[in-house]
């Protein structure tokens, strides 16, 4: 099993010291384009997140996952996403254009109560004959909303 | 009995169900089997080959234009078994069959009707491997990422390869279901929903893990029939909420030739979901 661990990431939770309703993790412009993987988010985990049965008691908070592309099967350039549209192009954004993926954090959060908090991805892929995780966890930036 | 909405071209006809895999009754999945059979053996694009293409290799991807990842994963989806199921059932000379679903919340497990090699009467059974195309094959091999052994495995292996519940994966229990359903607004219901469909891919391993061979491993289809199911239960149970983003209602889920809004109702498209299905002779 493939599996890479992101470095923590801090959360400044001012909201999660008021009551709220709902409470998401956002990723944004997250790249589908390599190996499929699950990426699962823990809260202040100390030491390394388990990769096998993830249970609240451990701080496992939620999952996303990535069904990839697994690489690009057309000629070079066939999977760059252009950076600009065409301004008459009527059609559906370019398929690899990257994702949003969104965490439901709310009951590991509810949990907790200090003013920062610490975020752990793991990514892990059950790679024994598809493709290596290269580039997993790649996003542009991170928001988390909580609802009242 | 419900039936399918009338149009001038149609008038109201009785609708075909859906039924458990687990509940089909010995003849059933035979002339399932007959079915799948059938189409695996037509080289045109009413066969299995085209149809299991579109999800992947060769290209285009259209799953991952409209089906992955997008708003209308569910709609493109939905369509995409429809259509195939409509192919399903002529192939050969017709025959009456409906896609089952996998209830992976109470079967957690490859159904036996997939994972055994041979049917009962010892042929080899076109439910557990398909062979894949070679142009499907080739282009694999060009771009796809190797693993870790510097191996581009997956389109090597010309006959469709399972590895079921590898370090890692898990298939959802009824809890985690229950939390999806829990979701009113139809965003958070796909997105999470899409989630779950994707570690269930990742659980059988494989082909099915990675989305140009997805859908050549016949298991897929009930794999999808059952997230459609889902979806089913969670439009009875809102049934104020939007289906769909109204931005989307036109959207053409090619190559199906359906609109987003096309594939709200199951009963237009002629069929529902039973917990079993059996003919009875009078």
């Amino acid at each position: 099993m493939d599996r890479y661990i992101s470095p923590p990431i801090e959360l400044t939770a001012a909201q999660s010291r008021r009551s709220f309703r709902r409470a998401d993790v956002v990723f944004y412009d997250v790249d589908a384009r390599g190996a499929s993987y699950v990426a699962r988010l823990f809260l202040d985990v100390p030491g390394e997140p388990p990769d096998t049965s993830p249970t609240r008691e451990k701080g496992y908070a939620g999952f996303f996952c990535i069904f990839g592309h697994g690489g690009c099967f057309g000629d070079e350039g066939h999977c760059e996403v252009p950076p600009a549209r065409d301004p008459f192009d009527l059609g559906p954004p370019h398929a690899l254009t990257p994702q949003v993926k969104l965490v439901d954090i709310t009951t590991q959060l509810k949990s907790m109560s200090g003013e920062t908090i610490s975020l752990t991805v793991l990514a892990t892929s059950p790679a024994r004959e598809g493709p290596t995780l290269v580039n997993a966890l790649e996003f542009t930036s991170l928001r988390l909303l909580t609802y009242d | 009995m419900p039936t399918g909405a009338p149009t001038a071209q149609n008038p109201a006809v009785a609708l075909r169900y859906r039924t458990s895999v687990s509940e089909l009754t010995g003849p059933q999945l035979a002339e399932f089997r007959a079915a799948f059979a059938d189409m695996q053996a037509t080289a045109d694009d009413r066969g299995y080959q085209y149809w299991a293409g579109i999800h992947g290799l060769p290209l285009p991807a259209w799953c991952d234009k409209y089906g992955h990842g997008k708003p209308t994963f569910l709609h493109w989806h939905r369509a995409y078994l429809y259509q195939f199921e409509l192919k399903l059932r002529a192939s050969g000379h017709g025959h009456d069959v409906m896609l089952p679903w996998w209830d992976w919340l109470n079967d957690p497990a490859i159904p036996p009707a997939y994972a055994a090699a041979r049917d009962p009467a010892g042929a080899p059974n076109p439910l557990y491997s398909v062979r894949i195309n070679d142009l499907a094959l080739e282009q694999g091999k060009r771009g796809a990422i190797p693993n870790d052994a510097g191996e581009v495995q997956l389109a090597r292996q010309p006959d469709t390869i399972r590895q079921e519940g590898l370090p890692g994966t898990h298939l959802p229990t009824q809890a985690d279901i229950d939390q999806v359903l829990a979701y009113s607004d139809i965003q958070s219901f796909t997105a999470n929903l899409e989630d779950w469909h994707g570690q269930v891919h990742m659980w059988v391993g494989g082909h099915m893990s990675d989305i140009p061979f997805a859908a050549y491993d016949p298991i897929f289809w009930a794999h999808h029939a059952m997230i459609d199911r889902i979806w089913r239960i969670w439009q009875l149970r809102y049934p104020d909420a939007a289906s769909l983003p109204a931005t989307l209602d036109s959207e053409v889920m090619e190559p199906f030739g359906l609109t987003a809004s096309g594939t709200l109702d199951v009963t237009i498209l002629g069929y529902d979901y039973a917990s079993a299905s059996t003919s009875i002779n009078l």
